[in-house]
């Protein structure tokens, strides 16, 4: 079973002298329920392609389909009524609210989904923070920020959580631990995990690993003995 | 709470000096425009209601009457109430006591304090005069050698603004006394007050019997002066807080631009989570809307203070004691209505550009857009890089730049209004006596004389003396003076050459009828030629020569009923006049009107100076700081690459520099344009204002202007040397 299908997804930047093509007609399905690794090198069209499946940008040509509904047809208030639903955001630099605490970070998301500051207090617990829940951003490490960021993430309970190097900004050690948590909950929740990364290392621990090169589709390859996060080193 | 408002208000600390500085201008813009508009409707509501309540005469007739003129009116169907009365003005030293028989029916007196008079043997005075001399009851006037005991106070709806003529509309209560005697006090009556429930024809009553003349209550001084106060309120309602309330809003639009700008990835990652951009709208409009809301409230409560304030200042300038404060809802609604709506306006199109993005968009790191500059290169080399920085700074922050200059030129502007208003109605009367008229003594026959009779001789004491006619004429169904002289009169500055072609008029008519040099108009229903046009801005009059009146008013008796007198002894002058029971007003009190004017307008010229510092200082104070922490980052850079604190501090310095340049000239301008637009209003038939700013203005607003604009070095000096430089780069790298 897909959770996406892809075909012939292109997207253009710029025009002209000054056009760059991001993503050149790749064609893909991505199963449900697994850890998936999307590696490619900077350039390769790993981000836009995340960012047209959680609907934050409109392709240039092609179709999306989310179990069966085409998300390029949406309207931008459709686009973010799934994002809220649907999709739960994981991004390298964290991008926590520096206005608000730990906890009323992952409560804003919360909010929106009509979900209870309990939800937003058990998130933040299983992601090992619930600790430090009163602390601002400006206030938490690297490393705990970008936790507060996956219990923001997945306190809405989403059915997709989307990844966009979360390890990228972090020391192997803390690193190390947020690949642990993001497993954990993949597991534990048998959610769609799409992690992207330009680090072989951790594709190691993907269910499935797409490669990405110049926008294109280099490889799709199934991995039948995923590593566990403690097992791979860079 | 929810977290979005949580987020709203966390985020109202971060522009927390800027927000303080707008809602200081919306609670001005609130203040003006609720307490002008207020006292405008309360004053409006106070005299009308008196104007009823003492049957305030609909027109007044002057001539010599008898009680057949009083039959014959009676008869016209139009007219419904008729009471004869004498008005007559007498010399008693320095003063002048102008005697009113008392009116029952019309024009009728309120009683402050005592009777009213019952034998003729008694007088009741006008509160101005009474207050200003300290004259209790029982005490004993003396006019025209004859004693009267004080019975009574009274206030008159004909006195609300204490104007003597129309050269002394605002005379000086200490030299000029009205006194209201029995009616039996006079043997005749040389006035008849009507009343009508339809509106009075001239045509009408002239068929019915002979006046002098026929002033409608629209045409006297005193509804004149009333009625332009009216317009004077609403024209500064309209300008002071339109000024405040457009900076700003435009000072808004400029914050929340700069922050969205500066947190265009957090927005984009609230799209990213799923946040409406309803929500997105409430969370970074809200903290304005609220500001605007609350500001204007304080702005509308302080207005209770202010027009209790005003009250008290316009107290001396018309007798109204009934004047109370209370809420115009109206009013407040308005305002707060302005200034949230102007707020949520201006900030949610401040956020247009930044709703449209997708999220992928809004979180992408922005490149700075590069636009080729037009100033020329070569202009630019052969500049410092000190200065070059300078000026490219300004032209890169277009936006802040020019609101800054409209902001520095608004207050400037708007101070040399202030100072401008004032030397206008200073300069009205220095005009007047300075280039025209050079009488010192103007006297007003009981009867007109013929013109080859003379009632005073010229002696030592009399340089000079020239005859004039002064009656009402009617152009356009409103009434003017119309002042006939000889032809070679030189106590008046008159072009005489064309007093023999046709009227000689002021500017300030030629524009009312729009009419020019050699067209015609119809004075008293005959067509008569326009033969010049002067720069006159008080003692307003239709001036015209006795030879041209005659080819035009056929029936016009050579007669005349004013002296223009020079004299180098007044004294002697006076004590003559006296002698001959003539009545007479001196330049020197003409000029005493100019002064009263100008001590009452004293405190709101300074309530307008201090809004304009207020003004500039603030706009300076919040686009300064929002400039400082923007440019944070590069200084600090520049700092670490070796450049001195107190070099960067001389480029704000000339980009100070540069918009002083430009907003001076422009705030002049402004200040001249403002000047220009209020003219209409502080205008009347008989005196016109002429906007003239003194030198010394235009000096001393550079100079206030130039000093605040210095205040924001010493905030920049200390903001700079408190910038941590290694912390300060974290920041920006986070």
């Amino acid at each position: 079973m897909n959770t996406f299908q892809i075909e012939k997804l292109s997207k253009v930047y710029g025009a002209k002298e000054s056009k760059v093509i991001a993503l050149d007609e790749i064609t893909l399905d991505i199963p449900k329920n697994r850890f998936i690794v999307i590696l490619g090198e900077s350039g390769s069209g790993k981000s836009t392609l995340l960012n047209m499946i959680g609907c934050m940008d409109k392709p240039s040509s092609g179709t999306i389909l989310f179990e069966g509904q085409d998300l390029t047809g949406l309207s931008k208030a459709q686009m973010t009524e799934f994002r809220k639903n649907k999709i739960g955001f994981v991004f390298q630099s964290y991008n926590l609210l520096p206005d608000l605490s730990a906890l009323e970070n992952v409560e804003f998301s919360t909010e929106l989904v009509s979900k209870n500051r309990q939800d937003a207090e058990e998130a933040l617990t299983a992601v090992g923070l619930k600790d430090r829940i009163t602390h601002f951003p400006g206030e938490l490490s690297g490393g705990e920020q970008q936790r507060v960021s996956i219990a923001r993430a997945i306190a809405k309970k989403p059915e997709i959580l989307l990844c966009d190097e979360p390890t990228g900004a972090l020391d192997f050690e803390t690193g190390i631990t947020i690949l642990g948590v993001l497993k954990d909950i993949q597991t534990a929740t048998e959610n769609t995990v799409i992690f992207i990364t330009h680090n072989k290392e951790i594709a190691k621990i993907a269910d499935t690993v797409i490669r990405l090169r110049s926008g294109k589709i280099l490889s799709i390859e199934e991995n039948d003995s995923p590593l566990s996060p403690m097992e791979v080193e860079w | 709470m929810r977290v979005q408002t949580i987020l709203s208000i966390r985020k109202m600390k971060n522009n927390f000096p800027q927000m303080l500085g707008m809602s200081l201008l919306i609670l001005i813009a609130a203040l003006f425009f609720t307490t002008l508009f207020t006292f405008k409707t309360i004053y409006e509501e106070e005299v009308t209601t008196l104007f009823r309540q003492q049957h305030y005469a609909a027109v007044t007739l002057t001539g010599n009457f008898t009680a057949d003129d009083t039959k014959k009116l009676e008869a016209s169907p139009h007219i419904s109430t008729i009471e004869k009365r004498t008005v007559q003005d007498f010399r008693s030293g320095d003063k002048t006591v102008r005697l009113i028989s008392l009116s029952t029916k019309l024009n009728q007196v309120i009683l402050e304090k005592g009777h009213l008079p019952k034998s003729t043997a008694e007088c009741v005075l006008i509160s101005q005069y009474a207050r200003q001399n300290k004259i209790k009851l029982n005490d004993t006037f003396t006019v025209n050698g004859q004693k009267l005991n004080v019975v009574g106070i009274v206030r008159s709806p004909e006195y609300i603004y204490y104007s003597q003529s129309e050269r002394s509309f605002s005379a000086d209560p200490k030299t000029f006394a009205v006194a209201f005697v029995s009616k039996n006090f006079f043997p005749s009556a040389n006035q008849l007050l009507l009343a009508s429930t339809t509106s009075i024809k001239e045509a009408e009553i002239k068929k019915l019997l002979p006046y002098q003349s026929f002033t409608a209550q629209k045409d006297q001084i005193n509804y004149q002066m009333y009625q332009g106060d009216l317009d004077q309120f609403v024209s500064f309602a309209y300008i002071f807080p339109t000024i405040f309330w457009l900076l700003s809003f435009g000072i808004i639009f400029i914050i929340l631009r700069r922050t969205l700008l500066k947190e265009h990835k957090q927005i984009g990652l609230l799209k990213a989570l799923g946040t409406t951009n309803f929500s997105i709208i409430g969370i970074y409009t809200r903290q304005f809307v609220l500001l605007g809301l609350f500001s204007s409230l304080i702005g509308c409560l302080l207005s209770y203070p202010v027009t209790e304030l005003l009250f008290r200042i316009f107290s001396s300038m018309i007798e109204l004691p009934t004047l109370a404060y209370h809420i115009d809802s109206r009013y407040w609604v308005i305002s707060l209505v302005i200034s949230t709506l102007g707020c949520g306006v201006f900030s949610l199109c401040s956020m247009l550009d930044i709703l449209k993005e997708y999220p992928a968009i809004s979180m992408r790191q922005r490149i700075p857009k590069v636009k080729r500059t037009r100033v020329p290169s070569r202009f630019l080399s052969s500049l410092s890089f000190n200065t070059r920085y300078a000026f490219t700074a300004s032209l890169r922050n277009k936006g802040r730049f020019f609101l800054m200059v409209l902001g520095m030129s608004a207050s400037t502007g708007l101070l040399l209004f202030s100072l401008g208003f004032n030397n206008s109605i200073r300069g009205v009367a220095d005009h007047y006596f300075q280039t025209f008229a050079n009488y010192d003594f103007i006297v007003q026959l009981p009867e007109p004389l013929p013109l080859d009779q003379t009632i005073i001789q010229t002696s030592s004491a009399i340089n000079r003396q020239e005859a004039a006619l002064q009656l009402t004429g009617t152009v356009h169904d409103e009434d003017y003076p119309l002042i006939i002289t000889s032809s070679d009169i030189t106590i008046l500055n008159l072009p005489t050459e064309k007093l023999d072609q046709g009227l000689v008029i002021p500017e300030y008519y030629a524009k009312k009828w729009h009419v020019s040099v050699g067209d015609q108009v119809t004075l008293n229903e005959k067509k008569a030629t326009i033969s010049a046009v002067l720069p006159l801005s008080m003692g307003l009059a239709v001036y015209t020569s006795y030879d041209y009146a005659h080819t035009r008013f056929k029936e016009l008796p050579a007669v005349y009923n004013t002296l223009y007198v020079t004299s180098d002894h007044p004294s002697k002058v006076a004590k003559q006049l006296k002698e001959k029971n003539l009545f007479y007003t001196t330049a020197e009190e003409d000029k005493q009107t100019f002064r009263s004017l100008l001590d009452n307008m004293g405190i709101l010229i300074v309530l307008l100076v201090i809004c304009s510092v207020i003004l500039g200082a603030t706009v300076i104070f919040c686009l300064n700081l929002m400039n400082l922490t923007i440019r944070e980052f590069e200084y600090m850079f520049m700092n670490i690459m070796g450049y001195s604190k107190r070099r960067i501090l001389q480029t704000i310095n000339k980009e100070n520099l540069l918009q002083l340049l430009l907003s001076i000239p422009l705030g002049f301008l402004a200040g001249n344009w403002l000047l220009a637009a209020i003219k209409e209003q502080f205008s009347q038939n008989s005196f016109a204002m002429q906007s003239s700013i003194r030198l010394e203005s235009y000096i001393f607003t550079a100079l206030v202007v130039s000093i605040i604009s210095s205040f924001r070095l010493l905030i920049s000096n200390r903001y700079i040397e408190g910038l941590a430089i290694v912390e300060g780069l974290k920041v920006q790298e986070e």
